[in-house]
């Protein structure tokens, strides 16, 4: 059977506890680690306490030994390296601390901010020390210490200062966050996957040997095999089309790393051991030990399966039809539906002006200035995307590829893939209200709809010498140009989340009749942009590039104007009907 | 390991696909449609062998061996064996279990407080609940027991919780302010919304008793906004509305409201059958996809059954019990028996020691050995053993197992929703996250 490749979702605590992905060791679980403290073999255990308080992550500078001299005080301590007020789910279990964040968040962006003192349980751990007579900034390495010794899921109060600047000092009150879920063993979510092992480096690599501590392998490859070098052949499931290097084994620490004189692994450890780097060998080249993912080292070059299983479009007539009757639909779609999701939010003044606590509404109003300028931003790219699938589209007829004439493509699908699910919802003018945009994130997401059809144009230009190679760049930028928008979405949404009620970003919008009398000037601008588009398209379509611009240029004026217009009908609670004309 | 297709169950998530749960573990995984199809057809051999290829099935959660001697850490005092109402199905029996009427002495309530916190360590936490018959009509016993229980409490650093299950008819300012100043967890007992109620739970008189509940409920929420008061409702065939009473008893006031099928009565009056039973699932799963909507759109819906089984599911509870009945928790009866729990106060087969002399261990022992789902049929070869753990103890040994495709049906639904709410709102399983720390 050839599927797609897939891995089980792991949904609840115990799946999450106990699932194993497939390819790595038995023993990769934390509670499996014997690893000394730190930076530790299998994680960093700093890289839990950079987190210790949520919503902020903190660096510990700190010299490279203890016994190194102290030259750099400014330097030494826990730096705060961002805010993560969004993204951090520990967040809520501290009231308030979500609004302090936010609040302080553009302060704590500026300049250099150190943890100057701690509080738990009525005591005050300072960050500083007496050292020759004068009070300087603690070594990192010590304030980790001490910060490793807080209680978990207790209160903690900190208080952030700017050493070189005169900046008043932050205060927050939070908890000590619980790294791990007592219960299951769970690490909190706020931990990114990689982020328990950045700050290892494979120098250590020889203590797992030289220890004798085999069972210690949970980061540490014995055996693999050779990396696959671009434009060498392979079969169709991923595999080396050269049957002698799919089968050869490696020794992953072998010293001698040319591919030419790589040879069969032997059976034992010791006689393996004389081919190897010596501990201090590898304390100078450990860069040149390889990442291995799925029991394969991977060199310079990393290519992510799953792009190249896309199924090509079987002709260029069935490729044609994908993009006029699908794709270019669609992006239009998607435009008209950001635009009317972009009106229904408040303007930045308007937030302002609604009842409520001053901070409150300052808060609201930065929110909708940034959802608005993203929806703005993220519906361009669906009109410039409309605008690369109908030149797609021009180039197949230009090639002659396709019998008859180019038309360009103008009109919005009507009903929109819901992914994962095979449904389709219609094509709606709705608020940016929480399903809205759980809708729009769905349709963004990586290997969902888009980028899965383009997956697939792009296999079908690839897979045929006939397809000139400017159609794989413009579809390929169409697929990378989308990643971004799924990611606009999500953190719309984790900003929005944190606003007291719909009311205070949403406006009442209600969808006007296309017949309505109101909308005339907007109805008005819509069809010239829309004729302007059909202009600048055929003119693409007969190489006539200099006619091109001047339409896009005037279709780019006319969308500005529609915009103001729309926006004006939006605060007075009338939504254009984009998906009516 | 996996051994036998009782122990996963596929099932949809509508809009994010299909997914699988391991009974072991109660493990919930999403998995790929063409996995699924052929998990669902496949021998048991091949898939265990399509699990393990995927990374699934190798880790135990649940051995065979019961509980070794499990602490007491929760009891429930029978404090008045009667009660003013005359409810048609009630396993009580009209509040009295069959017998004389009587209340619990103070002794036998000093003994048993001192029991259940005399047996934990310092920082555990144990829970103490009064039941009936109707509990307010000794509120003398129930101040002076929470008040020592308060006191030993503090005095050991333990942390305890109270609660209380009434009929609400007594439910006064005074009794509402004690409530509120111990913190009680609140449960009254309404079978629906004016004469739908007053059917099914008459004053001993004959006479309704929805309108006079409401008034004290209403009371009580006024007086005390923050105190978690919740609704049981007991399902028999006469108020299978469960959505109109679920959403009128939330505007009353209650934070929560929770359904239970009525399946065993002394009585044999209002059980439900199996045809009521299929309704009753479309009403939950009504009720249910209610809560998903609100879910979805940021607002709480006190839809008690679901929380739970969403919290529940989201930790991956995984027992081979249905509750604590005879292991950590006991019903206290008038005269100081420990009974496997309250409901099987007044039972001399499943009584296991008495407040005096403790826990019977030999028949503790007895009791966990035999419980145990994996011992029960038809649970063995059930993929919603180690959710539902086998069904209530008391209900199953009265009555059997009557439930098991409406139980099958509603966690089917339950787990559905769990991953459709995981992906929308995953924010909404913070707080179980945090509970478990």
């Amino acid at each position: 059977m050839n599927r797609e490749p897939w891995t089980p979702e792991p949904r609840n605590l115990t799946a999450r506890a106990a699932y194993l992905v497939p390819g790595n060791p038995a023993i990769t679980r934390p509670e499996d680690a014997v690893a000394n403290c730190y930076p530790g073999l299998e994680l960093d255990v700093r890289n839990l306490d950079r987190r210790f308080f949520p919503g902020l992550v903190f660096e510990f500078v700190a010299r490279d030994d203890t016994g190194d001299p102290y030259i750099e005080p400014t330097r030494y301590g826990a730096r705060l390296s961002y805010v993560d007020q969004y993204a951090d789910p520990d967040i809520s279990d501290c009231p308030g601390l979500s609004d302090e964040l936010s609040n302080n968040a553009g302060t704590l962006g500026t300049g250099e901010w150190y943890i100057e003192w701690i509080e738990q349980d009525g005591r005050r751990l300072s960050m500083l020390e007496a050292r020759a007579g004068e009070t300087l900034p603690m070594d990192g390495l010590f304030v980790w210490r001490l910060i490793r010794g807080l209680r978990p899921k207790a209160p903690v109060t900190l208080c952030l200062h700017q050493r070189d600047a005169q900046s008043a000092d932050v205060i927050f009150n939070g908890i000590r966050r619980n790294f791990t879920d007592p219960v299951t063993g769970v690490i909190s979510l706020a931990y990114q996957p990689g982020e328990m092992l950045q700050s290892l480096c494979s120098p250590w690599q020889h203590d797992f040997r030289d220890c004798y501590c085999h069972y210690w392998a949970s980061n540490h490859p014995d055996i693999v095999f050779g990396e696959l070098l671009p434009g060498e052949a392979r079969l169709p499931d991923g595999q080396p089309a050269d049957p002698l290097q799919a089968t050869t084994r490696l020794d992953w620490l072998r010293a001698e790393r040319s591919p030419a004189m790589a040879g069969w692994t032997q059976d034992s450890f010791a006689l393996n051991r004389p081919f190897q780097y010596d501990a201090f060998q590898i304390n100078a080249a450990w860069r040149q030990l390889n990442i291995v993912i799925n029991n394969v080292e991977i060199g310079d070059d990393y290519t992510p399966p799953g792009q190249e299983a896309a199924e090509p479009f079987k002709d260029p007539a069935e490729l044609a039809e994908a993009l006029c009757k699908r794709l270019a639909p669609l992006e239009m779609a998607l435009a008209f539906e950001y635009l009317y999701a972009r009106s229904s939010l408040l303007t930045d003044e308007e937030a302002r002006s609604r009842p409520g606590d001053q901070a409150a509404k300052d808060r609201a109003a930065v929110c909708v200035i940034y959802a608005r300028h993203f929806l703005l931003l993220t519906a361009a790219s669906e009109m410039l995307h409309l605008r690369w699938a109908n030149e797609l589209l021009w180039r197949l007829y230009q090639e002659k590829l396709v019998p008859g004439n180019y038309v360009p493509v103008l009109t919005p699908a009507r009903d929109i893939p819901q992914p994962p699910s095979t449904a389709r919802r219609p094509l709606e003018m709705r608020r940016l209200e929480p399903q809205t945009l759980q809708d729009f994130i769905d349709i963004e997401r990586p290997s969902g709809a888009i980028d899965g059809a383009y997956a697939r144009v792009i296999a079908t230009l690839r897979s045929d010498p006939r397809y000139p190679t400017q159609m794989q760049q413009v579809a390929e930028r169409i697929a990378n140009d989308g990643m971004g928008h799924e990611r606009h979405f999500l953190d719309m949404r984790a900003v929005l989340r944190r606003m007291p009620g719909e009311s205070s970003y949403l406006r009442e919008l209600k969808r006007a009749d296309p017949g309505c009398t109101a909308i005339g000037t907007a109805i008005g601008h819509f069809r010239n942009i829309k004729s302007e588009l059909d202009t600048a398209f055929r003119s693409g379509a007969d190489r006539d590039l200099p006619a091109m611009g001047k339409s896009l240029n005037a279709a780019r004026d006319l969308m500005d104007k529609l915009l103001a217009e729309t926006d004006r009908l939006a605060s007075i609670g009338v939504g254009f009907p984009y998906d009516a004309l | 390991m996996i051994s036998t297709e009782a122990d996963f169950h596929l099932f949809d998530g509508g809009e994010v696909g299909p997914h699988l749960l391991l009974a072991d573990g109660s493990q919930v995984f999403g998995v790929d449609a063409a996995f699924a199809e052929a998990l669902r057809v496949a021998e048991p051999d091949v898939a265990r062998a399509m699990l393990g290829e995927v990374g699934l099935g190798g880790r135990n959660f649940i051995d065979a061996a019961p509980p070794e001697d499990p602490p007491m850490r929760a009891l429930s005092l029978s404090v008045a064996q009667r009660c003013n109402l005359g409810c048609t199905y009630c396993y009580a029996e009209g509040g009295d279990f069959g017998k004389p009427p009587r209340d619990m002495e103070w002794p036998t309530a000093d003994a048993a407080i001192r029991r259940l916190i005399g047996g934990v360590d310092s920082g555990e936490r144990v829970n103490l609940a009064f039941l009936g018959g109707e509990p307010l009509s000794n509120i003398v016993l129930i101040r002076r027991a929470t008040e020592l229980a308060a006191e030993l409490a503090a005095a050991k650093r333990v942390r305890i919780g109270f609660a209380i299950t009434t009929n609400g008819t007594l439910l006064g300012d005074t009794e509402g302010d004690f409530l509120a100043r111990f913190g009680f967890s609140v449960t009254i007992s309404l079978d629906g919304v004016g004469p739908v109620h007053d059917q099914l739970r008459p004053a001993k008189g004959g006479r309704g008793s929805f309108d006079r509940i409401r008034a004290r409920v209403i009371a009580l929420r006024k007086r005390h906004p923050r105190l978690p008061i919740a609704a049981r409702v007991t399902v028999t065939p006469r108020n299978l509305e469960l959505r109109e009473t679920l959403d009128c008893l939330l505007e009353l006031g209650f934070d929560s409201v929770g359904f239970s099928p009525m399946l065993h009565a002394p009585s044999g009056r209002d059980e439900m059958q199996e045809m009521d039973l299929n309704c009753l699932l479309q009403a939950m799963i009504e009720c249910g996809e209610e809560y998903e909507r609100r879910a979805a759109a940021g607002e709480r819906y006190g839809f008690s059954n679901l929380e739970t089984a969403l919290q529940e599911i989201h930790r991956g509870t995984h027992r081979p019990y249905p509750c604590g009945a005879g292991a950590g928790y006991f019903g206290v009866s008038a005269t100081g028996e420990l009974a496997a729990c309250h409901r099987f106060v007044g039972d001399a087969d499943h009584t296991m020691g008495s407040v005096g002399a403790g826990v019977d261990l030999a028949s503790q022992r007895a009791w966990l050995d035999e419980r145990r789902v994996d011992r029960q049929e038809p649970c063995r070869s059930c993929w919603a053993r180690y959710l539902c753990g086998g069904g209530c103890h008391y209900e199953a040994i009265h009555r059997g197992r009557p439930a098991c495709d409406y139980i099958r049906g509603w966690l089917d639904y339950a787990l559905g929703a769990y991953v459709r709410l995981s992906v929308r709102r995953p924010e909404l399983f913070r707080t179980v996250d945090a509970k478990a720390a």
